[in-house]
């Protein structure tokens, strides 16, 4: 990251500086930005207010639990408990309204704390007891999800009307002098979140002691912890924001579907790490960023939107995010080697 | 106090007597049998015993190739998904009759094999990481169970496939002789053949093995090609035992053979582990369940304790190896 703003700022402007920085740029943004050109030019439909509106609501719970995946990615972790932890906590928040309406923030409290439990868990085996992540996740996780069945076995519960608006409003619209009819149209609070959380937590990855200490300890373990830095508790730290973000993630989709749902949340695990290896986070820690795992999940949305205008299967989605996923790190290989050569 | 000193103590008696991670799960096996027996007699009828075996086969075999793939340093996600692609080719062509039996079970090996190759050919020549390609073609193969069956699965297993998935050979369950035959042939070829010995070497040291002349790439791409073929026998077996062709037959069995293999000894950072322990592996759990469900745990609780089991395990795991 470093070298990348010296070199820009000791070169004056060349062909050559511009092809590096671009070289720089993930493969993320290059699908994001072919794909909305693509869609918005066979879909009139597509750059339409609820359309769009639609298409951030139905990533947003990707893209926060993304953010802990990616956090975990970057102290060479994994997460593959955040699934379940979803599905518990659509779960806990759907069953728990239902029979207690006036105490939602109570209840939102609760599945926040759950998830702190939770993460604490994960990142003390991972972190102190240095378990390895995959293993040690995936049997937390699979303690969650016999749990979250054992609460609730098929799908139920409901959110109260004004927790379902967390997910459903909007504020606006705007004025706007160079926008067609006068008027931004209205702005859903799903996109205000997703800008929040993506803003605060870029700020604490690249502007806080702690954000260049997960980096420090995804780039080197070893010399992170002989140069002081007490690696155990970063990663306990990194694991908590993981559960919490999947929390989050979790009670955004218990307000959109209104119930609790035990396996919902079963997707989310792949597609997290998907979004983040899709936006140019390694799998072996210290490099990577928030932005392009937005990036990532945005494509995704872009790219389900699109093949439901043109009435394509919805089972072709599998087979391209596969694809997507492995060309994204081919090409990236294919790119660094001819660097190299 | 005294607790940990038994511990440690206990621990340096392991230690000594030096015993292989694969000899030690086969003891809780044993042990667990022990405890089952004292809660109930009846859990000890050779029926009752061989149907549990019957139930970890599949299981099993899925897991000798994930061993394989786990000694080189990797890891197969979509095994899984090739159970299930296998499972509604199989339904939608055999059609309840056995007349196409040999060309299905060609194309089913087929899926196995061309996955397989398709995973290692990837990882060599591209250099993605292992948990990247097999997680791509996990999606890739739902996705193509998916366009293939139209979301709704049609036909039926043939009587042939059935037997294999819920006959006997006078009282052993066809399945188990599958799952026997296939780890002795697996085990033999991992402990006695060049290929064996050159798997343990790329999974402990990649760089040195090439720079010792060892075809790394052949051997890693010959290991996915293996547990490719392993999960679509496996999904063969299942098929046979389903009946019917279903889009959840193999969910979750990636993340169960891993289980398997590393509850059975073998390290995720590669270059040890072994077939046996891991059929101890898969047999533990399929025990393991029985039990619970024997004296009377609902499949939540059953998950619960799974979870718990396999944090133990590599928790142990990780001690005996940081002890020595």
């Amino acid at each position: 990251m470093s070298s990348s703003v010296t070199t820009l700022t000791q070169q004056p402007f060349s062909v050559r500086s511009v092809t590096r920085l671009l070289g720089r740029i993930g493969p993320a943004y290059y699908a994001l930005l072919i794909l909305l050109i693509v869609a918005a030019a066979s879909q009139e439909r597509f750059l339409t207010g609820p359309n769009l509106t639609n298409l951030i609501r139905n990533s947003t719970v990707l893209g926060i639990v993304t953010i802990g995946q990616i956090a975990t990615m970057l102290v060479a972790g994994i997460d593959l408990s955040v699934g379940s932890v979803i599905s518990l906590t659509t779960v806990i928040a759907a069953l728990q309204m239902e029979s207690h309406p006036e105490a939602t923030p109570g209840i939102v409290l609760l599945c926040l704390l759950i998830g702190l439990l939770i993460g604490a868990v994960n990142g003390f085996g991972v972190g102190y007891l240095r378990l390895n992540p995959l293993i040690f996740t995936l049997a937390s996780g699979t303690a969650i999800q016999g749990l979250t069945l054992h609460l609730l076995y098929s799908p139920g519960g409901s959110v109260t009307r004004e927790f379902r608006e967390l997910s459903r409003g909007a504020i606006g619209p705007f004025d706007c002098s160079f926008c067609p009819g006068g008027t931004l149209g209205p702005i859903p609070y799903a996109a205000i979140y997703l800008l929040v959380l993506y803003v605060v937590g870029t700020w604490v990855l690249k502007r806080t002691v702690f954000g260049l200490a997960v980096y420090a300890v995804g780039g080197n373990e070893a010399s992170a912890r002989l140069s002081g830095l007490r690696t155990e508790r970063i990663k306990l730290a990194v694991y908590i924001l993981s559960s919490i973000f999947a929390v989050l993630g979790g009670l955004f989709l218990a307000s959109r579907i209104g119930s609790g749902d035990p396996l919902v949340g079963d997707p989310y695990t792949l597609d997290s790490i998907t979004a983040g290896v899709l936006g140019g986070t390694s799998l072996f820690g210290g490099v990577g960023d928030l932005w392009g795992g937005l990036a990532a999940v945005l494509t995704l949305g872009v790219l389900s939107t699109m093949l439901n205008f043109n009435n394509v299967s919805p089972f072709y989605q599998f087979i391209i995010k596969g694809v997507i996923l492995i060309g994204a790190l081919a090409i990236g290989y294919l790119r660094t080697r001819r660097k190299t050569v | 106090m005294t607790a940990k000193s038994v511990q440690s103590s206990a621990r340096r008696a392991l230690l000594q007597l030096s015993l292989p991670p694969a000899a030690i799960i086969w003891i809780a096996v044993g042990l667990l049998l022990l405890l089952a027996r004292s809660v109930s007699a009846s859990f000890w009828e050779l029926s009752h015993l061989l149907n549990v075996a019957r139930q970890a086969s599949a299981l099993g075999i899925l897991a000798i190739g994930q061993t394989y793939v786990l000694i080189t340093g990797g890891i197969d996600l979509s095994n899984a998904m090739v159970v299930t692609l296998v499972n509604v080719v199989a339904a939608t062509l055999l059609r309840g009759s056995d007349e196409t039996l040999g060309g299905t079970l060609l194309i089913c090996l087929g899926i196995g094999l061309l996955t397989g190759l398709a995973n290692g050919l990837l990882i060599t020549r591209l250099k993605v990481p292992p948990l990247v390609v097999t997680l791509g073609m996990f999606s890739i193969l739902r996705g193509a169970a998916y366009v293939y069956t139209d979301g709704a699965p049609r036909g039926d297993i043939s009587p042939a496939l059935e037997f294999v998935g819920t006959g006997f050979v006078g009282p052993i369950p066809t399945a188990v002789i599958f799952w026997v035959v296939l780890t002795a042939l697996a085990a033999v070829a991992l402990q006695k053949t060049v290929f064996g010995r050159q798997l343990y070497a790329v999974g402990g040291n990649e760089k040195a093995s090439r720079l010792s002349g060892v075809p790394a790439d052949r051997v890693i791409v010959l290991a996915y090609v293996v547990s490719g073929l392993m999960a679509a026998i496996a999904g063969l077996i299942l098929s046979g035992y389903a009946g019917t062709g279903t889009l959840t037959l193999g969910d979750g069995r990636n993340l169960d053979s891993i289980a398997a293999a590393v509850v059975g000894g073998t390290s995720l950072s590669g270059g040890s582990g072994s077939v046996i322990g891991s059929a101890g592996g898969a047999l533990f759990l399929a025990l393991l369940f029985s039990f619970l469900r024997f004296i009377g745990l609902p499949y939540t609780i059953q998950l619960m304790v799974q979870g718990l089991i396999l944090a133990v395990a590599v928790y142990l795991h990780v001690r005996s190896q940081r002890a020595s």
